[in-house]
C-alpha cells in the first residue's frame, strides 16, 4: 500500500489527475439529438475537492460518467493521470477503472446478494490480490467509514446512509487517484447526507484523496475547494474556495 | 494493491463462491431454470428409452410385420425424439435468457467497478453450467423413476428398468448442460458488450 501511494504521488507531480479537453457528448434520444456536453475544459489536480454544480440536465452526470470511464465521449479527450482514455480498448478501460477511479453512485448500486465486506472487496475480488489481504483491507475501510460492526450485513439490512458508506468504502478499495461521486447525498435525509459529506471531506483532508462530486445542493458546495458551475453542457463559472497544496 | 488479472484456474474458486452467494440468497429464482432443465431432460431421457423399447419390439415383431411398416414406426419415434430435444433446448434457452436479463443491472455494477468482461462472462457461464448439471441430474433421476413406475404398473419384469440406460443418461444430462451453457452465451455476450452505463440504466 505504501508503495502504491508513493507511485501515485510521483505521477501526480507530472500529470494532473484529470485533464478534460474539449469534451463533447452527443447522443440520440428517440429522434432528438441531445448535445449533453459542448466542449468542456477542466483540469483537476491531486488533492482537490471539486464540486460540480448545475440544474438537472446540465450535463453533470454525463461528465462524471465520462471522467470515470463508464461511457465513451463523442469528441475531445480525457486523460486520467496522463493516460488518454479516448481510444483505450474496453479491457484496458476497465483496468483503469479499478486501478485509478472509485465511483460512488447516487443509488449506491451494491450487489444485493453480497455482504457489506464482500461488496467492498468486489472491484478486486477477481484480481490477483491475496484474499486474506483483501479481506483485511476491506474490513479496515469499513471501520474507517464507521461500519466496523456491520461487516456481514446484506445491503437490504442496512439503512440508506449505511449503504452509501459501504459504497464509499468500495470506491476506496483500489487506492484510487480519484473518487467520483454522483449526487451522493441526494437519496439521503439531511443529517445522514451531512455525515456522508463529512466523511468525504475527511478522506480529502486527512488521506489526500482527490474528490469530484456533483450536486445541486449549495450546502455540499461549501465543503469543496473549487466549485464548477455547469449549464446546458458548458462550464459557465468557476469559484476557488480554498487553495490546495499539492 | 496491483490488480493483475488472474488466470482462469485461480479465478475459478472465487467465481464459484460468487455464484454460490447468488444461489444461497435467491433459492427460489434458481428453482425455475433448474426445474425447466430437469423437465426437458426427463422428456429426452423418456423418449430415448422409449425409442429403444420400440426398436426392441420391432425386432421381435419383424416376422409378422412388413419391413416398410417397421421402418416407418421406427422413423416416427426418431422424429418424436428429435422434436423433444429441440423443444427442451428452446425452453432452456428462454429461461436462461430471462435469468441473465434479470441481472443486467448487476452487470453494470460489475463493469463500473472495473471487473473485466471475461470475468463477468465466466460468472454467468459458470452459473448456467451449474443449472444445466443440476437440472440434468434431477431430470435423469426423475426419468429413471418414471421408467420404474411404468414397468411396475405394466406388471412386466422390473429387471430391465432398474438398470438405467447409461448411454441415455449421459446423452440427456450432457445435453442439458451444453444447451444451458450455449443458451446463456448469447444474452450474456450481448450484455457484456454494453458500456457500464448502458447496462446500469438498461430500458427493457
Amino acid at each position: 500500500m505504501m508503495e502504491a501511494e508513493s507511485v501515485t504521488e510521483q505521477l501526480a507531480t507530472v500529470w494532473p489527475v484529470v485533464e478534460v479537453s474539449d469534451c463533447w457528448k452527443i447522443y440520440k434520444l428517440g429522434s432528438e439529438i441531445v448535445r449533453a456536453l459542448k466542449g468542456v475544459q477542466l483540469t483537476i489536480e491531486s488533492g482537490e475537492f471539486i464540486c460540480l454544480m448545475g440544474p438537472s440536465g446540465s450535463g453533470k452526470t454525463t461528465l462524471l460518467h465520462l471522467i470515470a470511464g463508464l461511457d465513451r465521449l463523442t469528441k475531445g479527450d480525457i486523460a486520467i493521470d496522463g493516460i488518454s482514455i479516448r481510444r483505450l480498448p474496453e479491457s484496458q478501460l476497465s483496468a483503469l477503472r479499478h486501478e485509478k477511479i472509485g465511483f460512488i453512485f447516487q443509488s449506491y448500486n451494491l450487489i444485493p446478494v453480497l455482504s457489506a465486506v464482500e461488496n467492498v472487496e468486489l472491484p478486486l475480488m477477481f484480481s490477483a490480490v491475496n484474499a486474506k489481504q483483501l479481506r483485511q483491507r476491506a474490513v479496515q475501510l469499513l471501520q474507517k467509514v464507521g461500519l466496523g460492526d456491520r461487516l456481514d450485513h446484506k445491503p437490504s439490512q442496512l439503512s440508506g446512509g449505511q449503504q452509501q458508506r459501504v459504497s464509499i468504502a468500495r470506491s476506496l478499495i483500489g487506492n484510487p487517484s480519484l473518487v467520483v461521486a454522483d449526487e451522493p447525498t441526494a437519496n439521503l435525509d439531511q443529517k445522514t447526507g451531512q455525515e456522508i459529506l463529512d466523511l468525504l471531506c475527511d478522506l480529502n483532508t486527512n488521506f489526500g484523496v482527490t474528490i469530484l462530486v456533483s450536486t445541486h445542493d449549495s450546502k455540499v458546495a461549501r465543503h469543496a475547494s473549487r466549485v464548477i458551475h455547469l449549464s446546458d453542457g458548458q462550464i459557465v463559472r468557476e469559484e476557488v474556495l480554498r487553495a490546495v497544496s499539492h | 494493491m496491483a490488480a493483475v488479472a488472474l488466470n482462469w484456474w485461480s479465478l475459478f474458486p472465487r467465481i464459484v463462491q460468487y455464484t454460490n452467494r447468488h444461489i444461497q440468497h435467491n433459492r427460489r429464482r434458481s428453482i425455475l431454470p433448474i426445474a425447466t432443465i430437469a423437465a426437458g431432460t426427463l422428456l429426452v431421457y423418456a423418449v430415448l428409452t422409449l425409442t429403444e423399447t420400440v426398436k426392441a419390439q420391432m425386432a421381435e415383431l419383424s416376422g409378422t410385420l412388413s419391413t416398410s411398416t417397421a421402418a416407418a414406426i421406427e422413423q416416427s419415434t426418431v422424429y418424436i425424439a428429435a422434436i423433444t430435444l429441440i423443444v427442451g433446448a428452446l425452453e432452456t434457452a428462454v429461461i436462461m435468457t430471462r435469468s441473465v436479463l434479470s441481472r443486467i443491472q448487476e452487470v453494470g455494477i460489475l463493469k463500473a467497478t472495473g471487473v473485466g468482461d471475461q470475468v463477468i462472462f465466466s460468472l454467468f457461464v459458470t452459473e448456467a453450467v451449474l443449472y444445466g448439471l443440476v437440472g440434468g441430474i434431477v431430470g435423469v433421476i426423475l426419468g429413471w423413476l418414471t421408467a420404474v413406475l411404468v414397468q411396475l404398473a405394466d406388471g412386466t419384469s422390473l429387471s430391465s428398468a432398474l438398470e438405467p440406460a447409461w448411454l441415455n443418461v449421459l446423452i440427456a444430462a450432457g445435453l442439458a448442460t451444453v444447451v444451458s451453457a450455449v443458451a446463456a452465451l448469447l444474452p450474456i455476450w450481448r450484455i457484456v458488450k454494453l458500456s457500464a452505463i448502458q447496462a446500469l440504466y438498461y430500458q427493457f
